[in-house]
This record gives C-alpha cells, sequence and structure tokens, in this order.
C-alpha cells in the first residue's frame, strides 16, 4: 500500500511525540493543580476537569490520544467539541454509544468540557494528522487518494465533483460519516467512506481544511 | 530506602526542575497508599500523580504484572492468548515516578495509620485507597468450591489459569456437545460478560463446533443490553427472542422452527441453579437437571478478602463510602473504589472503577490540602461483542443527586434500529477501548 520505511519513521516521529508530550501533559496538570486547589465550586457543578476525566479511558489520559480509531479532544476548537457533542445528542451524528453519553451531559457541562480541552496542548506535535495506526497512511497521503475526482490538492473548478480545498474540518468529516452510515445519497462515495476509520477521514479532513481554496474566476 | 533511590535514578526530580514544586503542602510530603494495582488502583495513582507532583504515592500488590480481566472472555474464543492480557508495572513506575511493593497486604491500624504487609514490614499513610476488586463465593454454590473451579468447573472471571482451562475445555468439548455457563446474581463485576463470553462461545462453535449448543443458565430474568444483545444472538445464531423482549425490534428478526445454537434460560423458567455435581457435569436447577460437557460458573462475589478483614464492608457483602470522596464510611481516611464500593447506580465494571479513581484522587488531594472535594462526575462505558464484528454497548454518564451516585436520563444501550455500519464500528471500538482503556489507567 505504501511505502513501510515512511511508516516507521512516522511511527518513530509519533512516539518521540508522546514522550515530548508527557511533559506537557504533566506540565498542564500541574499547572493547572499546583497551589490550593480551590474550594469546590458552587454545589452541583462539577469542574470541567472532572466531567472532562470521565472521557479519558476512550478518548486518551487529558484527551490525548495516537494510533486509535478514537479521536483525541486536545486542542479541539470550543465550537467543534459542542457541535459535535450536540450533534450526538440530537442523534443527527453517526455514533455508536455517543449518544448516550452526550445526553448525560446538559449543555453548559459540555460547554465547560469543551473550554476545558481547547485549552490542552493539541496531540503531541500538532500532529492530529499523524498516522492513524502504526501502519497507517498520513492525511495527505490518503487525501491524494481523492484527486483523480475532486483535483489536486483537493482544487477542481468547473466539475460535478465537489472542491475539498478548504473546507472546513468537521464538514468534511460529518459528510464523510454520513456517506458512510448511508445517511447522504452517493453514488460510491458510501464504498469509499467506508474504507476509512473515522480517525483517517480526520486526519484527511485536517489536511483539506489546510489546503488553499480554489477561487471563483 | 531502595525505591527511593529508584525514583530518584529514574528521573523523577527531572520534573521536579521542569514543574514548579507542589505548594499545597509544606514541609513532608503526603503519602498516599493505594492496595490493589488492578484498573481502579492504577488509575488513582496516575491521576494523583497528573493532578499533584508532589505527592508521595505507593502502590502495593502482589502480582508484578496485571492480567486484565476486561477483553479477557477473547482468550476462551481463541481472539487473543493469556500473553495479550497481560499488562506491566513498568510505565506508572517510570513516567509517573509512583512507587510499588509487591507484596500482600494483610490489615492495618487506622489509630496509627499504617498498613501491615505479609512479608515488609509496614508502611505509613496520609490516605489509604483500597481497591481488591472481587472475591468470588464459589462456595455459596452448592456442589461447587474454589477447587472444583480450578481443576474441573473453571470460572475464569478473574483471569488466569482457569481461563486457560476454559479455552482448553472448549476445544476438546465433543461434537455437539453443551457449553453451559451459569449467571451470577447480581451484584457482580462486568454486567454484560457473561452474555458476551455465551456470544463469543456460540461464534467459536459455529466454525469449529456446529452442532454444539451454549446454554446460559439465569437467576435473574433480564440482564444488562438485553435487548440488543439477544438481538444479536438472533441474527448470529438463531437465538428465538422471548415474547416479553420484541417489544421494538426491527423487522428482520426471524423466529426460528428450531431453538438456535444458544439458548438463554431466565430464573422465571428455572434457571436459578440449585446445585452442582462436578464428577456427572450434572447442574441441577429450579427448572430440572443439565448435562453439559463444559460448565462455566460465575458464582456470586462480594467485596475483596481484603476490604472485609480491614471491616470496610457493610451487610451486603460490599463497602459503604461516601460518593464525594469515596472515602468509606467505616473507616476514616481510607478510601474504597471499584467492584468492592457500593456505587450506587454505577455497575461494577472496570471503566466504573477508573472514573471513580479519578474522583477519589481529586477528592484525597483536596483533603489533604484541607479543602472540601468538589462536585464529581463519573460515566461508564461498555463494549461489548455479539459476534467480532458485531458490536454493541452500554454507556451512561452519573451525577450526585440527593446524596446519591445517580444515573442521568438518557438511551443506555445501542438503539435496535443501529445500522450495519454502526454495529461494526462497535466492534471495531471495543478494540479500539480495551487499548485507550488500558492507556488510560496504566500508561
Amino acid at each position: 500500500m505504501h511505502d513501510t520505511g515512511t511508516s516507521n519513521r512516522a511511527g518513530l516521529r509519533v512516539r518521540l511525540g508522546i514522550r515530548s508530550g508527557l511533559a506537557m501533559i504533566i506540565l498542564g496538570c500541574g499547572a493547572a493543580s499546583a497551589g490550593p486547589t480551590p474550594p469546590g465550586p458552587a454545589a452541583g457543578t462539577p469542574t470541567a476537569q472532572m466531567m472532562a476525566n470521565t472521557c479519558a479511558a476512550c478518548h486518551g489520559t487529558g484527551g490525548h490520544i495516537v494510533n486509535s480509531a478514537f479521536v483525541p479532544l486536545a486542542g479541539m476548537p470550543e465550537e467543534v467539541f459542542v457541535q459535535t457533542m450536540l450533534d450526538f445528542r440530537a442523534e443527527s451524528r453517526l455514533a455508536t454509544l455517543m449518544g448516550s453519553v452526550a445526553k448525560g451531559f446538559s449543555e453548559a457541562e459540555i460547554r465547560d468540557m469543551a473550554g476545558y480541552f481547547a485549552k490542552l496542548p493539541p496531540v503531541p506535535g500538532g500532529e492530529v494528522d499523524a498516522p492513524a495506526v502504526a501502519n497507517s497512511p498520513t492525511g495527505e497521503m490518503m487525501a491524494d487518494t481523492c484527486a483523480a475526482c475532486h483535483g489536486t490538492g483537493g482544487r477542481i473548478g468547473n466539475s460535478a465533483f465537489v472542491p475539498l480545498a478548504g473546507m472546513p474540518e468537521e464538514l468534511f468529516v460529518q459528510t464523510m460519516l454520513d456517506f458512510r452510515g448511508n445517511r447522504r445519497q452517493s453514488t460510491l462515495m458510501e464504498s469509499v467512506a467506508q474504507g476509512f476509520s473515522e480517525v483517517q477521514i480526520r486526519s484527511m479532513a485536517r489536511f483539506f481544511a489546510n489546503q488553499p481554496m480554489v477561487m471563483s474566476q | 530506602m531502595k525505591r527511593r533511590e529508584f525514583i530518584r535514578l529514574a528521573g523523577l526530580v527531572g520534573w521536579g526542575i521542569a514543574v514548579p514544586a507542589s505548594t499545597v503542602f509544606a514541609g513532608a510530603k503526603p503519602h498516599v497508599v493505594i492496595v490493589g494495582g488492578g484498573v481502579g488502583g492504577a488509575t488513582t495513582a496516575k491521576y494523583l500523580r497528573l493532578m499533584d507532583p508532589g505527592v508521595r504515592i505507593t502502590v502495593v500488590e502482589i502480582n508484578p504484572t496485571y492480567i486484565r480481566p476486561y477483553g479477557s472472555s477473547e482468550v476462551i474464543s481463541g481472539h487473543v492468548t493469556m500473553a495479550d492480557l497481560e499488562v506491566k508495572y513498568d510505565t506508572l513506575m517510570s513516567k509517573y515516578g509512583i512507587e510499588f511493593v509487591f507484596d500482600e497486604a494483610i490489615g492495618f491500624d487506622p489509630d496509627r495509620q499504617t498498613l501491615n504487609l505479609k512479608q515488609k514490614g509496614t508502611l505509613g499513610y496520609d490516605r489509604l485507597v483500597v481497591a481488591p476488586g472481587i472475591e468470588l463465593q464459589h462456595e455459596s454454590v452448592k456442589g461447587y468450591s474454589a477447587k472444583i473451579a480450578a481443576d474441573r468447573l473453571p470460572c475464569a472471571w478473574i483471569p488466569g489459569a482457569e481461563t486457560q482451562l476454559l479455552r482448553d475445555q472448549l476445544k476438546s468439548m465433543p461434537q455437539g456437545g453443551t457449553f453451559l455457563i451459569v449467571a451470577p446474581p447480581n451484584p457482580y463485576r462486568c454486567p454484560p460478560g457473561p452474555y458476551e463470553r455465551g456470544a463469543l462461545v456460540a461464534e467459536w462453535c459455529q466454525k469449529h463446533n456446529p452442532r454444539a449448543k451454549v446454554l446460559i443458565v439465569d437467576p435473574k430474568d433480564n440482564f444488562v443490553t438485553d435487548q440488543s444483545m439477544m438481538l444479536g444472538w438472533n441474527r448470529l445464531y438463531g437465538y428465538n427472542i422471548p415474547p416479553e423482549f420484541m417489544k421494538g425490534m426491527p423487522p428482520d428478526v426471524k423466529q426460528h422452527s428450531a431453538p438456535g445454537m444458544i439458548d438463554w434460560v431466565p430464573a422465571k423458567q428455572g434457571g436459578t441453579v440449585v446445585k452442582l455435581d462436578a464428577k456427572q457435569r450434572l447442574v441441577e436447577t429450579v427448572g430440572g437437571k443439565i448435562k453439559a460437557d463444559v460448565i462455566n460458573v460465575i458464582p456470586p462475589m462480594r467485596a475483596g478478602r481484603l476490604a472485609q478483614r480491614m471491616g470496610l464492608t457493610n451487610e451486603t457483602g460490599f463497602c459503604p463510602i461516601n460518593p464525594m470522596s469515596f472515602e468509606s464510611r467505616l473507616h476514616p481516611k481510607v478510601h474504597v473504589i471499584g467492584d468492592s464500593s457500593i456505587a450506587d447506580m454505577m455497575p461494577k465494571s472496570g471503566f466504573s472503577a477508573n472514573t471513580q479513581a479519578k474522583v477519589a484522587a481529586r477528592a484525597i488531594l483536596d483533603l489533604l490540602a484541607g479543602h472540601s472535594p468538589g462536585m464529581p462526575s463519573w460515566a461508564n462505558t461498555c463494549y461489548a461483542l455479539a459476534g467480532s464484528h458485531y458490536g454493541l454497548f452500554v454507556a451512561d454518564v452519573y451525577s450526585l443527586k440527593a446524596g446519591k451516585i445517580t444515573r442521568n436520563p438518557g438511551p443506555r444501550y445501542q438503539p435496535l434500529d443501529a445500522t450495519p455500519v454502526q454495529i461494526r464500528l462497535g466492534a471495531v471500538y471495543q478494540q479500539n477501548w480495551l487499548q485507550s482503556f488500558t492507556e488510560d489507567c496504566f500508561a
């Protein structure tokens, strides 16, 4: 499928990333909790960190995770977290158990957690698009498989196919998940979308979001 | 002390340079001692360190390697081996500077605040966390004992030699034989576990022993994941769903003329076991006698033996705690988390123990600093398999309401109209969960 040498190097980078990331986690948490812990907040509301800790068993300690089908939450933009959780709650986004989880929190609590995760340093090296699994291609490499229809770098005009360059990350992810869940009409995109894990879709989304858009002429 | 030397060598002090020393505690470092290096104990240790770089943390554990119970039924079905269940404590020691003492805790002195070890003397503590898991009550099933479990009718609910024995017994079961699972009464560790195990055994039999029967006898009339698991059984193993569980089932559910490979006998159909005859491999239930080739008995459970010995249990056999901090209601400065604790509506699961550990860690640091603990938050998510490509789940979020840990309202189980993609994804996530969960606890 792809050059294993590249993927080994990528894997090493990820591992190194984890190591250096650990210090960040500890620093982050240490900083957050160094000094006397303020007395418990007003009755009835757990802190954002307390709630966010309940996500960690799947989404990684401090929202950091690599090498997983689960999405890292550290550094996720606040609105993306909130919108995603609200979509889970409304069952407008494909999920397994996240509908149940999201319904367990109020919108205010979701916003608290979103604020918490947004402030955490993202996955080591900022590489949400790091290979999702040890042998997974990079976001760019996977995105290149779209180019034959959607244009090199996702830039295409004058076509029935949608340009992908500059597409907001969440729009790309949601669209692919809708294809995958057969909730959006398509020809072959359901099959294509099912070929990628959610993390892989996210890493492609990140790649396309950072590509310069097609300007209308 | 040699351990301290080790910690220093391991570079923990390096953090001390990178991270400003904790200002929470002036003077001597407080010492938190954790008994039990399972999910609850390990997560407490790790999160104490993440929340405070200064506190001294010691875990007392009998076994130098942890054998994870979650996912261990996959050994029986041959998806993984016993070696895959092993989890090392190396990362907790080297990256988080947690001290480990491999010894057995045998008691404590609550006044002097010391823990007694079998071989290595005593350990002083400022706060003690007790996370001993469950004890299996073999003898409460007439005709069953720990020895019979080890030799002939494995339980394999705490993974180890019995897990491998059960795997071997399944493999050597005669063609067309019966694999019988005796499900336990509530409360017990891993509520969906016996039913997932039955499904995985059935899946194995489809390939290797296609005329075999998998029978689950139960002292209960329902179980966690209920309809969603039954739907999987119906689709994969020809299970006939009882009429009272048919509400909301999708149109592809079939009623089969002959019973399928898997069957479930609830209490109201006589599923409660009266006694066992291990030699004859005969199980006498309220509904009659059943002869089986392999018998897997999952007996009633109570809090781990150490919790009983320390006087932390009440008449239920489990440990009453204050949900704000998981501090024992019977002994101050001792916290009980995980399967041994009475956590109201939370199930006895690894995920529960993991989120309880984080609540306890935060509360312990607050209490040590003289603050009252903040409002806690908990969750439980559990992916289960009806087949290796058929995932389902139970998922809940919990809040403290009127002094009790209360499940927030909402659907808990996979919807019955889940798409094939969601079902497949559930199985992918189940495998992922094993990995990310282990990392959050141990790495």
